[in-house]
């Protein structure tokens, strides 16, 4: 390479530029911008990294080259045009760039300054960065290869193909052999060195008209981004921005990337942002302007009226994007008039939207419904309890109470020789998503040797030893595994789930009845706290499902045939919760008139039987078909048990 | 006999494979005298609660079983079973966690179901 091989006049190419981008106009180069030209397609299932990748980028390095050539030559240099321009076709122009600051690198101590060395390294990094132009099944890039060079002084002047001057541009700033080396030339701009990310930036010149046009059209105190009328806009139109397809086409998703620029957290563009208007844009679809969803998830309020929208297919790009959407305008649009029921489409797209045009299209109750937990399509009713004489009952209070006291004592009262134990583990549970726990990492290690998830445990023998049989057995498995707090049965039953269904034929430990004896099948579902575990401390809630079969016999009358216990990640109460209102405990001295409050209009008239029948106050009458279940026989055989305990104070 | 645990796991199957194919065909698995308890709604007969079953409003439903124990619970060879997991129904996206007990009853060397308890226990989100 000799200095002088290919020294080229500036004045040789400046004259050429004009026609140059003319002829320009729709010829791809090198970086293949033409490709962007093809038919528009939305981008429904890539996901936001898709939608910011190679394309994006390429679409904004066009429009960068595209508006330059309108907007003019670097003004800022003040001087005239330097450096050779493209020629006729961008495939065999070559440019000039000049780099400075190179002289007193480490290198330059070598016999040639170290220029060759410096030359090696702008190829490479220079390949490197020509790499991002690669796009859609187009050949990568070749080597960049500096054409020829020469030394004035301490500039160096490299000759490179023109289509590659953006990517030297990309690496001026660079550290060379301890010197930061700066890179000048015909379309690179003064490139602060930190700017270079992956993706090639607009031009700062270009960067700041789309800036200044950022400010114009951004309201601070509410929020609003106005996009309105942009072809009429008087600066967009000075700098030719719409006077070509070409660059039309590309304005829209660089602006959005500007936009994108400014913000360092997406929280901090949510809360600045809330609406836009695209109005009046003579938009037949959101084609040109589909990146709006990329850049604005959690837009509130978007105004799309005075469009040329013939369907909502018009915006079908759009469908399940802005999530957050509170209010959509669509008024003045040919659809309004040309599919009838675009309403319900909208409503469909978009699950919080509250107003459509203006009027209200859901409630703020029917969106916050959203956020609850659904309990569809099955209906949750209020607990099945058939309990004679409160057995069960008594049991349940006294079985949790004793579960987080006292296990051992627990397992020598309800628990004989016969009585079976077994817990497994439903790693696979839902959880809450409105509770931090949600996110704790659940750790089963204190319960899993133990599981015994006959789904999975497919040996006889782990199947056996994981069955515990008896008291001693069994207090001996529960004083291994973590201590609990069980919510309180009293104030907190909301939090429970409790069937019970009697049982015939359990088994009767006195051997009396070899057919069986009435017991009952009990089914609960609730949750406890950990107040301590074997891993260490740390409270953990956990949701859990318990079925007992309860039988005659033990010390207390009650004994436990079978206990199966499972637990699971916590996944609240949601659940359990009643359809209907619950008819509300009683208190002592509380009128009568507020009894018969929240009853359902059949309790009213089992209460009013149940009165006529025994003879008691509304109070105790209501007392008792609680205990009953509001089955007038039980409440009816319930008052017969316990008539000759009732004070005077029950009939009054 | 097999032993109680294969019986378990075996009808379990047999149960929500027929429950997610053409849950009419579950009528085989109740008689006169068996109980579902569906949300603590009680239906007592094989056609009473073949008839909540196919009520239940949804078309397809798919039961996701996560965990399975069971224990003898009668001199008679009862077993109790106890379910937990998770269902899909129609269009959901996500599913909903459910437990059903089950207490099967021995008959003639083979078994019925004699309890049935169902309870969501996490609605779908």
């Amino acid at each position: 390479m000799t200095a002088s091989a290919v020294k080229r006049s500036s004045d040789n190419f400046a004259h050429h530029r004009g026609g140059a981008a003319k002829r320009r106009n729709l010829r791809t180069d090198r970086d293949g911008d033409l490709v962007m030209e093809g038919p528009k397609r939305d981008r429904i299932g890539k996901g936001p990294s898709a939608s910011r990748g190679r394309g994006g980028s390429i679409n904004t390095a066009a429009l960068q080259r595209e508006v330059l050539r309108h907007v003019g030559s670097d003004n800022r240099t003040g001087g005239p045009p330097r450096g050779p321009r493209p020629k006729s076709t961008a495939q065999s122009s070559l440019s000039e760039i000049k780099i400075t600051g190179w002289a007193n690198s480490k290198a330059s101590t070598s016999p040639d300054r170290g220029v060759s060395s410096l030359i090696t390294f702008l190829e490479k990094h220079a390949s490197k960065r020509g790499s991002l132009f690669r796009q859609n099944g187009r050949s990568p890039a070749q080597t960049a290869k500096v054409r020829s060079s020469r030394v004035e002084g301490d500039n160096l002047y490299i000759t490179v193909p023109s289509e590659e001057v953006s990517v030297y541009a990309k690496i001026n700033g660079f550290v060379f052999a301890g010197q930061k080396i700066t890179i000048t030339g015909d379309g690179i701009r003064g490139k602060s060195p930190q700017i270079d990310n992956a993706s090639p930036e607009p031009a700062n010149d270009i960067k700041q008209i789309f800036q200044d046009f950022l400010g114009r059209r951004y309201n601070a105190d509410s929020k609003l981004l106005s996009l309105n009328a942009l072809a009429s806009d008087e600066e967009l139109r000075a700098v030719g921005i719409f006077n070509t397809t070409t660059t039309q086409s590309k304005f829209f998703p660089a602006l959005m990337k500007i936009c994108e620029a400014q913000f360092q957290t997406a929280q901090e563009k949510k809360d600045t942002i809330e609406s836009v208007t695209l109005a009046e844009n003579n938009l037949s679809n959101i084609a040109p302007v589909t990146t709006l969803g990329q850049t604005f998830p959690d837009l509130k309020n978007l105004d799309l009226s005075g469009n040329k929208f013939e369907s909502t297919s018009a915006m079908i790009g759009w469908r399940h994007k802005f999530r957050h959407l509170e209010h959509l305008i669509l008024s003045n649009n040919p659809l309004e008039q040309s599919q009838p029921g675009w309403e319900v489409e909208i409503l469909q797209w978009f699950p919080r939207l509250r107003m459509l045009n203006g009027a209200q299209v859901r409630t703020e109750e029917q969106v916050a419904q959203l956020n609850q937990p659904k309990k569809v399509p099955l209906l949750v009713r209020g607990p099945n309890f058939e309990d004679d004489g409160n057995i069960a009952q008594d049991f349940i209070l006294k079985f949790f109470a004793g579960f987080d006291g006292d296990r051992t004592a627990l397992a020598n009262t309800y628990y004989d020789a016969t009585s079976t134990f077994s817990l497994n583990v439903n790693t696979h549970a839902i959880r809450d998503p409105t509770k931090h726990e949600m996110f704790k990492k659940q750790s089963w290690d204190a319960y899993i040797r133990l599981s015994r998830n006959l789904k999975h445990l497919t040996h006889p023998g782990p199947r056996s030893a994981r069955k515990f049989q008896g008291p001693q057995e069994i207090s001996k498995v529960w004083s291994q595994l973590p201590t609990t707090q069980h919510p309180s049965l009293a104030t907190e039953f909301h939090k429970w789930s409790i069937d019970c269904i009697p049982q015939e034929g359990v088994p009767d430990p006195s051997g009396q009845y070899p057919q069986g004896v009435g017991g009952f099948l009990i089914t609960i579902h609730g949750e406890y706290n950990e107040t301590s575990s074997a891993a260490g401390a740390g409270t953990m809630q956990r949701s859990f499902d318990r079925t007992f079969i309860l039988g005659p016999g033990g010390p207390t009358g009650v004994r436990v045939v079978s206990d199966l216990w499972t637990v699971r990640a916590y996944g609240g109460f949601a659940a359990f919760k009643p359809e209907e209102p619950q008819q509300n405990q009683v208190v002592a001295g509380v009128p009568q008139i507020a009894i018969m409050g929240g009853l359902t209009p059949e309790q009213e008239v089992l209460l009013a039987e149940v009165a006529r029948a025994t003879g008691m106050n509304l109070k105790y009458s209501k007392e008792c078909l609680d205990t009953s279940g509001w089955n007038l026989q039980n409440a009816l055989a319930t008052f017969e048990a316990h008539r000759a305990n009732l004070g005077p104070e029950a009939f009054a | 006999m097999a032993d109680f645990e294969s019986i378990a796991k075996q009808f379990v199957e047999f149960y929500y494979k027929t429950f997610d194919e053409n849950r009419a065909n579950l009528i085989a698995l109740y008689r006169p005298q068996s109980m579902l308890s569906f949300e603590a709604q009680a239906f007592q007969g094989a056609q009473a609660i073949i008839e909540k079953i196919q009520s239940l409003p949804f078309q397809k439903v798919a039961h996701r079983v996560d965990t399975l124990d069971s224990q003898p619970s009668s001199e008679t060879g009862a077993i109790l079973v106890l379910v937990t997991g998770a269902l899909l129904v129609d269009g959901q996206e996500r599913p909903m966690s459910y437990t059903q007990a089950f207490q099967l009853h021995p008959e003639a060397g083979t078994y019925f179901v004699f309890n049935d308890v169902f309870r969501l226990v996490y609605p779908a989100a």
